[in-house]
């Protein structure tokens, strides 16, 4: 597999379709993200897709210094809030208790075959959008906190806030 | 005292293996696959080309298929030509369709002359005993021009 940085270079040169890479590589991972904060396939496909075409027109911006991953994570975690917002579907930390009953994600139901990584994938999709968001970027993607407070626009200090919270809403509902 | 502190050490202890278990949970979620129309459709909004590799595979496989027909195919037709034409025979071929071609000349030549003896001669008598001659003379001609096979050998006798 080539590295970000090289195929980022070419693309710059005009190589185009050097952009094939970057979908390959992250394809799986942006999807499941999204599908995981929007727990709707359709829905989950076509920010994929918007979030890599932004990234494609918006290459010349992106900093190599920095981590391609998280840039492309930013692009999406940016566009997902956005439409989580529209739709209305953000939804405060208060809201937890009420324990709102989603409709579960059934492709994902499909792969996963042991019981208690299907109750966390359930209870994930249980917690409030920014508990969920907080929990897969440090824990699934490996972020770091400054990252992930860069990403969602939060102070460091809530961002760690969020993921206690989730932590302890998780462990609580797992031991249910 | 010391017992409760072994105790809440204990509890820690096991809170810390609990979250250690947990986060490694978290971390070995599985990703979901995308949907393969996701890269088609965003390789067409970005006007990438795009050939994915099953369709690299099967072209290839076709290609090879249609070449190694077209081969078998151009080797029979090549077996059954030189099977049916020898050398011999197609320097044969040749000089039979020049002396053909060169009787439907000579004979296009002998009628234009016709025509200007036919404008030479003022008396249409003599015009018409020239014309029998002239036809008389054209078919030993043509008889004499016919060509004769001996045996594999062809003669022509002109």
């Amino acid at each position: 597999m080539k590295e970000d940085i090289n195929v980022i270079k070419e693309i710059r040169n005009g190589k185009k379709n050097e952009f094939v890479w970057i979908v390959k590589k992250y394809e799986d991972r942006l999807y499941s993200f999204v599908l995981r904060m929007v727990q709707n396939e359709e829905d989950a496909l076509d920010l994929t897709q918007e979030s890599f075409i932004k990234a494609f027109k918006g290459l010349d911006k992106y900093d190599e210094r920095y981590s391609f991953k998280n840039w492309i994570f930013t692009i999406a975690s940016h566009h997902t809030i956005d439409f989580l917002r529209k739709k209305g579907k953000i939804k405060e930390t208060e809201l937890l208790e009420k324990d709102v009953g989603k409709p579960y994600i059934p492709r994902i139901d499909r792969i996963i075959a042991d019981e208690r990584a299907r109750k966390l994938e359930h209870e994930i999709a249980q917690l409030p959008d920014n508990y969920r968001m907080v929990i897969l970027l440090k824990y699934k993607e490996e972020m770091r906190i400054e990252d992930i407070s860069k990403i969602m626009d939060a102070p460091v200090g809530t961002v760690k806030i969020w993921l206690h919270r989730a932590r302890t809403q998780l462990k609580k509902r797992m031991a249910k | 005292m010391r017992r409760k502190a072994s105790k809440k050490q204990n509890g820690f202890m096991k809170n810390d293996n609990e979250d250690f278990e947990f986060m490694t949970m978290l971390s070995e979620l599985r990703d979901v696959q995308a949907p393969h129309r996701l890269k088609k459709e965003l390789y067409r909004k970005l006007g990438i080309f795009y050939f994915p590799i099953y369709w690299k595979v099967l072209s290839l496989m076709f290609l090879s298929v249609l070449s190694g027909i077209i081969y078998l195919f151009a080797q029979r037709f090549v077996r059954l030509l030189s099977s049916k034409f020898s050398l011999n025979g197609l320097l044969n071929q040749l000089s039979l369709v020049y002396t053909k071609t060169a009787q439907a000349v000579s004979i296009i030549k002998v009628g234009k002359h016709l025509e200007d003896v036919f404008f030479a001669f003022a008396s249409p008598w003599m015009v018409f005993g020239f014309a029998f001659v002239s036809s008389i003379l054209i078919l030993i001609f043509v008889k004499l021009a016919k060509q004769t096979t001996r045996g594999n050998a062809v003669l022509i006798r002109f």
